[in-house]
């Protein structure tokens, strides 16, 4: 029995990985409605991290499982996912003046967002899952270049200026 | 042997869970490093998030390119400017246009503008419709007379009063932001508790 577990065939293999698979999607309905409460309280005025500039064809943006579709002067939250289509982009700026460009075919994830407008203190956390961004910091890494963190799945980048484009390719192909 | 088939069962799960989380792990990060607007010094720091390799590279001049790998050290080239234009289009051409900034100021001891600073309040409207999305960021100063904290709601009161009016000619309140500042960023530097107009000042950001 168990040299059978040991030498899989080929289907077998890909019967496990689907069961692995299932393990993982169970795994993240658990934490579903935990992000579903996070995006209701998301939604409040105050808790605008941004606004949207210009889009190119189809944008959309989620926090937990409501989809929207971004249009120009539509806000943006702290822990909103924004998905490019191909052929498509978007412009936002944060209210710390962090103007983020999302190239076509990207998927970015804003994992926190927090300014306060008189002391200028604040933190950013953003991650490129695929595609590409270019980011122009603003008052936050003004301030204190340790609040901003930005990652992809393979690299952490450090901040020490300001006009600079991530692009990460999940097939992992050099361009 | 029944004790030890679940613990193989799961060795052989996360056998196959490594397995086939392989494929993204190949991903590839390139950061490339822009110039800054103003043509100052700038510089990003980009480091291996897993793995052995956890040595920081610099990226220092504009358009040298970081490239990030999983177990590989981070390689660092220069590019061709041309060609990260033509490669990264869409990020240049979808990037809002500049930020314009303004400055008003409060005729003495009241909450009026001076007659200049109404006929830049005409201007901020003007450009703001020209910008998709457009925002207005009010934000107010005071000088150094009376204490810090009183200065920070002082100054707010006075970028609200801005920001009414924005609102009462017609723009979304949700897109006018009222910031105070109180007596940060001097305008004139000045000791504690100096009467200073210049600092008095309220300053607008189209965006």
């Amino acid at each position: 029995m168990s040299s059978r577990a040991l030498a899989p065939s080929a289907p077998r293999t890909l019967h496990a990985c689907l069961l692995a698979g299932l393990v993982l999607i169970s795994a993240f309905v658990g934490i579903g409605p935990a992000q579903a409460q996070t995006a209701t309280a998301g939604t409040a005025a105050s808790d605008r991290a941004g606004t949207v500039k210009l889009v190119n064809g189809k944008v959309t943006a989620s926090t937990g499982s409501a989809e929207r579709p971004l249009v120009a002067g539509d806000a943006v939250f702290g822990t909103d996912h924004i998905t490019t289509g191909a052929d498509s982009s978007a412009s936002l700026v944060l209210r710390d003046g962090t103007t983020i460009v999302v190239g076509p075919a990207s998927r970015l994830e804003l994992r926190g967002f927090a300014f306060n407008t008189t002391t200028y203190q604040g933190n950013l956390a953003v991650m490129v899952l695929r595609g590409s961004m270019r980011m122009v910091s603003g008052l936050i890494r003004k301030n204190n270049p340790e609040g901003v963190h930005i990652e992809t799945p393979t690299a952490v980048i450090g901040i020490r200026g300001t006009d600079f484009i991530v692009d990460v390719d999940p097939a992992g192909e050099a361009r | 042997m029944s004790r030890r088939l679940p613990s193989f069962g799961v060795v052989l799960l996360l056998a196959l869970l490594a397995s086939c989380a392989k494929p993204p792990q190949r991903a590839t990060t390139r950061v490339t490093l822009l110039p800054q607007a103003d043509g100052s010094a700038s510089a990003v720091t980009v480091r291996a998030s897993a793995g052995n390799n956890t040595e920081e590279q610099r990226l220092g001049e504009p358009y040298q390119v970081a490239v990030a790998a999983r177990d590989q050290p981070v390689t660092v080239a220069t590019e061709d400017a041309e060609k990260v234009r033509k490669v990264y289009g869409t990020l240049f051409t979808t990037a809002p246009p500049l930020a314009a900034r303004f400055v008003v100021y409060f005729r003495s001891g009241t909450t009026e503008l001076t007659r200049e600073s109404q006929q830049s309040m005409v201007q901020v409207l003007a450009d703001a419709r020209t910008r998709s999305g457009a925002e207005i960021v009010v934000t107010g100063y005071t000088d150094t007379t009376g204490a810090g904290d009183a200065n920070d709601a002082l100054s707010l009161r006075r970028a609200n009063i801005v920001r009414d009016q924005f609102i009462a000619q017609g723009f979304p309140a949700a897109l006018v932001m009222a910031n105070g500042r109180g007596e940060r960023e001097l305008s004139v530097p000045t000791a504690d508790n100096v009467n200073e107009a210049r600092n008095r000042r309220v300053t607008i950001t189209v965006r």
